[in-house]
Order: C-alpha cells, then structure tokens, then sequence
C-alpha cells in the first residue's frame, strides 16, 4: 500500500481526500453523485482525524479505500489488556476486509482477531446491516467507521477465538 | 413542512380497502402487526412457516410461553384479531402467492427477497406499495418503493445483498445482539408510519413519501431521501 500521511498539509493527503471522494461518489447512485462527492470531502476528514487510524490510501485500481490501524489493544473477561494488533482493512463496492499485519494467530489463515479471520471478515458485534448500505451507497467512511468499532470490542460469549491466544500488552 | 393536522384525519380505515400484507412475522413483523391492527387497516394478511421459540420473547410480539411451539403467523394473527380482521398463511413465501395492496418485507434474512419481489411483486399490478424493512442493533434501514416504477426497482437492487453478508460467519461466533425490542419496535412503527402516509396521500392529503429510510439511534439521526 502506498501509505499517505494522515494530515491535511500534505499534497498527498489532498490528492488521496480527493480521490476517496470519487471513489465514494461513483458508488453512489448516479443522481446523488456530486452529493455524495461533497459529503465524503468531509467524511475523508473526519475520519482520518480518529486517534486509531494510521494510514490511508487509494487501491486496487481506485477502487476501494485501504486504512491502516495503530495498535489495537482489547480487555477480556480476565480485565487482562491484549495487544491485537495493527490491521490493514479494505473498504469497497465489493465488500471489506480486514487482516492482522502484526499479530496472527495459527498462521495465514488463521485469526485476525477474536471476531474475524485473518484477511477475511467480521462477525460484526453490531452494525452488519448498516455496513451494507454503506457499502452500497458510497458511504465508505461509515463503512470504514464500523469496522474501527468493531475492531475495538470484544464479545466474551463467542468469539471465534479467545482473546486468550493473544499477548498480554507490554505497558 | 410541519403540520398541525390530526393524526386520526391522515387515515380512515373506515374507507381504507387494500390489505396489508405482513411477510416475516419476527422481530419487525410482529409488531407491524400489532401496530397495523390497532390502526384497524381492514385486513392483514400474516406470512411466515417459522415458529415461536423461547428466544424470540425478548424482542418480538410474544408474550406467553404457551406460544412457544406454535406458528408465528398463527399466534400474531390470533391476537391482532381482537382489533381487525387478520389471515395466517403459515409457511414460508418461496415463489408466487397472491398478494395485493401494501407489501410489507420483514424476514430478517435478506436472500429470499429477490424471489418474493419477482415471484409476487414487480409484475403484479394489484400491489401498489411495497416496503422493506432490516435493522441492526441500533439502526434501522426502511424503503419505501412504487413497484411499478422502474428506478425504484432499481434502486431496490442497489440495496440487497444477501444474508451471507450480515450474519455470523461461523456458528459459535455470536458477538452482540442484533434485534434488540426496542429497535424492532421502532423499526414497525416507521414502516407502519408510512403505510398511513400512503392512504392518507391516495385519500387526497397533500404529502411525498420518503423511499429511503435510514434511522440511526446512536448518535441519533434520521436520513430520508426521495427517489
């Protein structure tokens, strides 16, 4: 990924700010194309300003919206903090994707985190549908907005794998 | 616009005739039955092959653990028949069944959606509304379409996506609630809502109807679009 600064003096973070906003607005119906285009201006902004998000870009052709996470650190039922990870995901017309660059549990094809497989998808805690419509809208920064969220809990019932597996954080 | 108008002057029942057809009679359907019936819309019409189980309680209209057991379709229609007529058709929609009037999508699972809109609704001219209700947790997503109008078609299909995509990817993975009542409840309100806007409009009050519902409860807004 072609990591750009997340700050708003950079020309790069520009360039990618406009480029998100065409991305978001080409998925959008057409007649709510210039909308959407000025709506996801903003969103780009706000979005980029969450204290989780590291990076962003354009990929895949300009056809989704890659963001990297700084460390995501979540408690269990054991009030034991865990370092998950830092994850790379991929928002787009054609769904999403998020994988653990940090830490993988059992391998490549393992877990991401207790939640999600690794290179795969969540089982949302909550907001499945509304990441749908998102999707389906343009309205990636929402989409990408969920996935932050979902990132940031942990459900001790059942979970696709125990927060146990993970390292205990170092601080 | 705002307006001061009576609610009970938005709709007759005592003139309204079109049934309201009811598909999915879960966490949504359920309660659009309940409120439909204490409007007194003339005939509802309740669709689904499922059957009450201990679960559905916390956030569907079923308040009796004798229910449990029994067909959804049977036991909501058994109540809402103290308000107004209520038929039960207690299996699932899986291809053409004779509807009319107002359709109401309720199913939760999105994938037999496409079947049911194809099978019963898009060429059938006796179905003049037809709208289609999911929810999460804490959101809401309504449309509200004129099925005979080719871009809202459209617009329909821009919004599926199949069921794959929102439940559990493994079973053992539950995570957090996704029908909470309150939600539900809400979610019936709305659609039932708008059904009154529908007969208040064909009964010649001056209004235009939202096609694109979204209800966000946390933070609270409301987005409408009209298509």
């Amino acid at each position: 990924m072609e990591e750009v600064a997340v700050s708003n003096d950079d020309p790069d973070y520009r360039r990618t700010r406009v480029q998100f906003a065409q991305l978001c607005a080409r998925i959008a119906p057409p007649e709510e194309y210039d909308e959407r285009y000025h709506q996801a201006l903003s969103e780009y902004d706000e979005f980029c300003e969450k204290p989780l998000v590291a990076a962003v870009s354009i990929g895949e052709e300009n056809m989704e919206f890659v963001f990297g996470t700084k460390t995501v650190y979540l408690t269990g039922h054991d009030n034991v903090r865990r370092e998950i990870g830092e994850f790379m995901c991929a928002v787009g017309c054609s769904g999403y994707m998020v994988e653990n660059i940090s830490v993988a549990i059992d391998g490549e094809s393992g877990y991401a985190h207790p939640h999600a497989f690794q290179g795969g998808q969540f089982c949302m805690q909550r907001g499945s549908n509304q990441l749908r419509v998102a999707l389906h809208n343009g309205r990636l920064a929402e989409a990408a907005c969920l996935i932050l969220d979902a990132l940031e809990t942990y459900g001790p019932g059942t979970p696709y794998c125990s927060i146990d597996k993970w390292p205990v954080a170092k601080e | 616009m705002f307006t001061t108008t009576a609610y009970e002057t938005l709709f007759d029942a005592k003139t309204w005739k079109e049934p309201l057809h009811i598909i999915g009679v879960g966490g949504i359907g359920s309660h659009a039955a309940r409120i439909a019936g204490k409007e007194r819309f003339p005939v509802i019409h309740l669709h689904d092959g499922d059957v009450v189980e201990e679960k559905n309680m916390y956030n569907q209209w079923f308040d009796d653990d004798s229910d449990i057991g029994l067909s959804k379709a049977e036991v909501v229609a058994k109540k809402v028949s103290q308000w107004t007529v209520a038929h039960a058709h207690p299996t699932y929609v899986e291809g053409h069944r004779k509807l009319s009037g107002v359709v109401c999508l309720c199913t939760g699972n999105t994938d037999p959606l496409p079947t049911i809109v194809e099978s019963c609704v898009w060429d059938n001219p006796d179905v003049s509304l037809l709208l289609d209700a999911r929810m999460d947790a804490e959101y809401v997503f309504l449309q509200v379409l004129d099925p005979r109008i080719e871009a809202h078609r459209k617009r329909w299909y821009r919004n599926w996506y199949p069921h794959s995509e929102t439940e559990n990817r493994t079973a053992g993975c539950g995570g957090g609630a996704t029908a909470v009542g309150i939600t539900a409840s809400l979610a019936a309100d709305l659609m039932v809502a708008q059904v009154i806007r529908y007969a208040a409009i064909r009964q010649g009050y001056k209004d235009t109807l939202d096609n694109h519902i979204e209800f966000f409860l946390r933070p609270l807004r409301i987005v409408t679009k009209q298509w």
